[in-house]
């Protein structure tokens, strides 16, 4: 556990020994005004912090976007590479600390044209709560068949993602694990869908070095999550139903 | 078919490596290709049917194709074995395929195509495998539709 920071509060802030400079986080943020999109802080990201411990490397990512920066920008700040930035900015979303980007969240995906009042309510991954309570668990929102309940933890029903491709790799990675049968499950639910669709959303191939490929386009978005959820045999809540019946 | 079918391909081009040189190819970044597949010099194609449809093909520059025969203490420059070598590498992997899967998946015999005759490719999605061969590249195509729901 040499990599896990202890998380202790201090003056209501979540704080590290070693990060008595900067350990102050401000009020959830917005987009930049040049569009360029950013990540934001929970409006309870404090409490959220405050009983967590987090890795440094996630804590570092964390007063980053403090700092109302992007992926890549952080990835630069940090001298890390963006890949890992964007694994640990995932982590950060699934805890709740955190909201992906607007511009390409899932839920955008599933409603490009509804306004935030038409979209379902995003539960928070972990209870919203200011007592002391070491390590809370995110608490699952997707119901599992009992076969796979073991293996669907993380199928949250809104699946906060900095990309919902991403989300859905990761759905994928944590049921085949890394390596070679984790590209081919990949590669067998791209089979399903129609060619088509992704050269009409400009989507001419996946590179799994990076898997920063973007897809914008709603109607490939839904089919790739209805054939990960039926290939990997996730059920999903009716929240995420309702999503994809949209 | 599931993901581990899909892999015998792989695992029997990295056997054919090991076998030709007693080392595995470097696996280059694997990619998914929704448009053109890539096709090099040299493609030794096969056609798969059954419970899969589509092919899988070897395709590689000339270079890496004549290091091969100089393992192989064969005239590295001579067209006609670079074309056997190309089809010899297919075979292998048939041969491993039918043994896995026997009449399950239809297989049939590799079809060999020179520099200026392009194969005929199926319209798939394909999973791309970059073979790490000395100077020049040999990619592995797996261009596959999955007729079943992955039980096999």
């Amino acid at each position: 556990m040499d990599n896990f920071v202890e998380i202790v509060e201090l003056d209501g802030y979540p704080n590290r020994p070693d990060r008595a400079d900067d350990h102050d986080i401000g009020p959830a943020t917005g987009l930049l005004a040049d569009g360029k999109a950013i990540y934001r802080l929970a409006v309870d990201a404090k409490t959220r912090v405050r009983n967590l411990r987090l890795r440094s490397a996630l804590w570092d990512c964390l007063l980053k976007v403090n700092g109302r920066r992007d992926a890549a920008t952080i990835a630069t700040e940090l001298q890390r590479p963006l890949a890992e930035v964007l694994h640990d900015l995932d982590r950060l979303s699934l805890l709740g600390i955190i909201h992906e980007p607007d511009a390409i969240s899932l839920q955008q995906h599933l409603y490009p044209n509804a306004g935030p009042a038409a979209r379902p309510e995003q539960k928070p991954a972990m209870p919203s709560t200011t007592s002391p309570e070491p390590n809370p668990a995110p608490t699952p929102i997707a119901t599992p068949s009992p076969e796979t309940r073991a293996d669907t933890r993380s199928a949250d029903c809104h699946m906060p993602s900095r990309r919902s491709l991403q989300c859905l790799l990761r759905l994928i990675r944590d049921r085949h694990g890394s390596g070679r049968h984790t590209e081919l499950a990949v590669y067998r639910i791209f089979t399903a869908i129609p060619r088509r669709m992704f050269a009409d959303a400009g989507i001419s191939s996946f590179l799994f070095i990076d898997e920063t490929t973007e897809i914008t386009d709603a109607e490939l978005m839904r089919a790739l999550i209805d054939e990960t959820r039926k290939q990997l045999r996730l059920d999903v809540c009716p929240e995420m139903q309702r999503c994809l019946a949209a | 078919m599931n993901e581990a079918d899909i892999a015998v391909f792989i695992d029997a081009a990295e056997e054919f490596f090991r076998v030709l040189s007693g080392d595995l190819p470097i696996i280059g970044e694997t990619r998914i290709e929704f448009a053109e597949p890539p096709t090099r010099d040299y493609t030794g194609l096969i056609q798969v049917g059954g419970i899969a449809d589509g092919a899988v093909w070897f395709t590689a520059d000339e270079a890496p194709l004549g290091e091969m025969l100089r393992a192989m203490h064969e005239d590295p420059r001579d067209q006609e074995l670079k074309l056997d070598l190309i089809g010899e590498l297919a075979g292998t992997v048939v041969m491993n395929v039918r043994e896995r899967f026997g009449t399950d998946l239809r297989i049939e015999v590799p079809r060999v195509y020179a520099p200026g005759h392009p194969p005929p490719l199926p319209d798939r999605i394909a999973y791309v495998v970059p073979l790490l061969w000395g100077n020049g590249g040999i990619d592995l195509v797996i261009a596959l539709n999955f007729n079943s729901d992955g039980a096999h």
